[in-house]
């Protein structure tokens, strides 16, 4: 039995490193990541292959402007818009399988710092979809290339802005995975966390495409999804902002959802 | 040593608890009683900070549970059994609770022999029995090696055996001069494992005492007396203010005196004496009777009726 009053308080710094090595370990001991981080991979590359066999199966037939506004780095991250959907739901269970079976309980009783708790998840997950979302994109954009170099239309990696792009995807999906659990902190339920990050990403851009112009241009390019495309694209395409604007915008869109998630897990009961 | 001091908590427009105070010393094994819905799990999860009290305070060695950093060193709970991903092994549960608190993962191993999981250990949580979840639960609150025990209804979904050990396990952790709060729905193990009794009804303190002064104030408690002349000896006793039924042509149940008091009386009246007994009340029939009025969920029966002998 510990004898209080002989233990020295530990520091805020070595509650957070040990919050990290708790959230890590969680992580890493669930299916559900494993098969999460596998879908991501496979779909980046394999749907961005798809695309691009595609777009070389046509690329004789097409317009000399379209050729000539070609985005081949961008075009091989096409995967990445059914992709993020993965990291997200994933980030969204982070945070909401802990309500759904009662562990948050375990987890608050462990660590009453919520605040530490959710800082912890964050920079685990973020760190863990940044990896593999490096691979995934450079992954996909070496295959993306291989297949335009049939037709001479690859992009290099020292091309302007192609580097940038690559990079873009793996962060625009790491920045996600901080939106989702910022929503699942907020939600608390799994479905509902999933359905709301579904809207922003899927459904907005769908509905603000439908307002009168130039409204629905100029909402559309603030969205997540817009901004984050906006980072992995190298040509800007109409009315997207430009990639250090985008980044800034998915950083706020992850600061808001999780300081509103920080701050209603200290407020609420758990 | 837990210390609640006129701790209310409201739920929107329930009241769960109301202006509760209660001491859990260190080295004694408390037993926390109370009908369904009397607020002992609220209470429990406000002792550990997972919900905020309305007003009052309830401090753990003089401190807010919210303010300690690894709180596991020094509260280990049981809330909820099973309240774990079920997927996780039950290994891979306790690491990951052990490296939250600074805690070496070596002693993962310890506490799971000492409850005897170490076979299974590897298994996922979600195929877990109930009895294998409690285990697990109290694996989990022995983890940080701590102080002061939470565990609420840690016999639940147990086996004779488990429950045994249980009971073991508490009295020793306690004799080693941890103080441990324990609910449980099954009388007769409180009554065997606690030493002091916290009994509240509808979120309020009922009692807060020994088991043996909780038992002792019950009206329960009665002489049973057995003689040829009951009519002439219940006329006697009533005399000197006790009440009597008559169980029988030659037995009688007298409260209000002692033993020794009836036995003078019937000597001083030459009545013969076959059998003079005290009878104890059971802490499920103290229980009972001091519940009786805050009873949150009742069936059509009376429970107190249907169980006092």
């Amino acid at each position: 039995m510990t004898t209080v009053a002989n233990v020295a308080a530990p520091s805020w710094f070595r509650v957070f490193l040990a919050a990290v090595r708790s959230e890590w370990l969680k992580l890493r001991t669930v299916r559900s990541t494993i098969w999460a981080l596998l879908v991501t991979l496979v779909i980046t590359v394999g749907l961005g292959a798809l695309f691009s066999a595609a777009r070389v199966s046509r690329w004789d037939r097409l317009d000399p402007r379209e050729r000539l506004i070609f985005d081949p780095a961008g075009f091989s991250l096409n995967g990445l818009f059914l992709a993020q959907l993965a990291i997200g739901v994933l980030g969204v269970l982070v945070m909401s399988s802990e309500y759904a079976t009662g562990q948050i309980r375990a987890t608050f009783g462990a660590t009453p710092q919520r605040r530490t708790v959710l800082a912890a998840k964050v920079v685990v997950y973020a760190v863990v979809v940044l990896v593999v979302g490096l691979v995934a994109c450079f992954a996909a954009f070496t295959v993306g290339q291989a297949i335009f170099s049939t037709k001479h239309a690859q992009a290099a990696l020292s091309d302007p802005g192609v580097l940038r792009a690559v990079l873009g995807g793996a962060v625009y999906l790491s920045l996600l995975g901080a939106i989702a659990i910022g929503l699942g902190a907020i939600l608390r339920r799994t479905a509902g966390a999933i359905a709301t990050l579904v809207g922003f990403l899927l459904i907005l851009p769908i509905l603000v495409s439908f307002l009168p112009d130039p409204w629905n241009d100029d909402i559309s390019k603030y969205l997540p999804s817009e901004a984050g495309a906006a980072i992995f694209h190298v040509r800007p395409r109409m009315a997207t902002v430009s990639p250090g604007a985008g980044l800034a915008l998915l950083c706020a869109y992850a600061a808001a959802s999780l300081l509103i998630g920080a701050t209603l897990l200290s407020a609420r009961d758990a | 040593m837990i210390e609640a001091v006129r701790v209310t908590k409201r739920y929107g427009t329930t009241l769960a608890v109301d202006d509760l105070s209660f001491t859990v010393p260190d080295g004694q094994v408390t037993g926390f009683l109370g009908p369904n819905g009397a607020g002992k799990s609220t209470t429990m999860r406000l002792t550990i900070g997972l919900d905020a009290p309305t007003s009052g305070r309830i401090t753990i060695n003089g401190r807010n549970y919210t303010e300690m950093r690894f709180p596991l060193h020094e509260v280990g709970a049981l809330l909820e059994a099973k309240a774990i991903h079920p997927g996780r092994s039950a290994r891979s549960h306790l690491r990951w609770l052990a490296a939250s608190n600074g805690i070496k993962p070596s002693r993962v191993d310890e506490v799971l022999e000492r409850v005897g999981l170490a076979s299974v250990a590897r298994r996922r949580a979600g195929g877990f029995s109930l009895g294998m979840g409690q285990r697990l639960g109290i694996a989990a609150a022995l983890l940080g090696d701590p102080g002061v025990l939470l565990l609420d209804e840690p016999v639940n979904g147990l086996d004779p055996e488990g429950i045994l050990w249980v009971r073991h396990l508490l009295r020793s952790l306690a004799a080693e001069g941890r103080a441990i709060l324990v609910s449980s729905h099954l009388m007769n193990e409180i009554a065997l494992t606690a030493d002091h009794l916290v009994v509240i009804g509808k979120g309020r303190l009922i009692a807060d005492g020994s088991v043996r002064d909780f038992i002792g104030r019950s009206s329960t408690n009665h002489v049973r007396v057995v003689t040829p002349q009951a009519d002439a000896l219940q006329r006697l006793v009533e005399a000197h203010g006790a009440s009597v039924t008559q169980d029988g042509a030659e037995t009688l149940s007298i409260t209000g005196l002692e033993c020794r008091e009836v036995g003078v009386l019937a000597a001083n009246n030459a009545i013969t004496l076959y059998e003079l007994s005290p009878q104890q009340a059971t802490l499920e029939e103290a229980f009972m009777e001091m519940t009786r009025g805050s009873i949150e969920f009742q069936g059509e029966a009376h429970p107190a009726e249907s169980s006092v002998s």
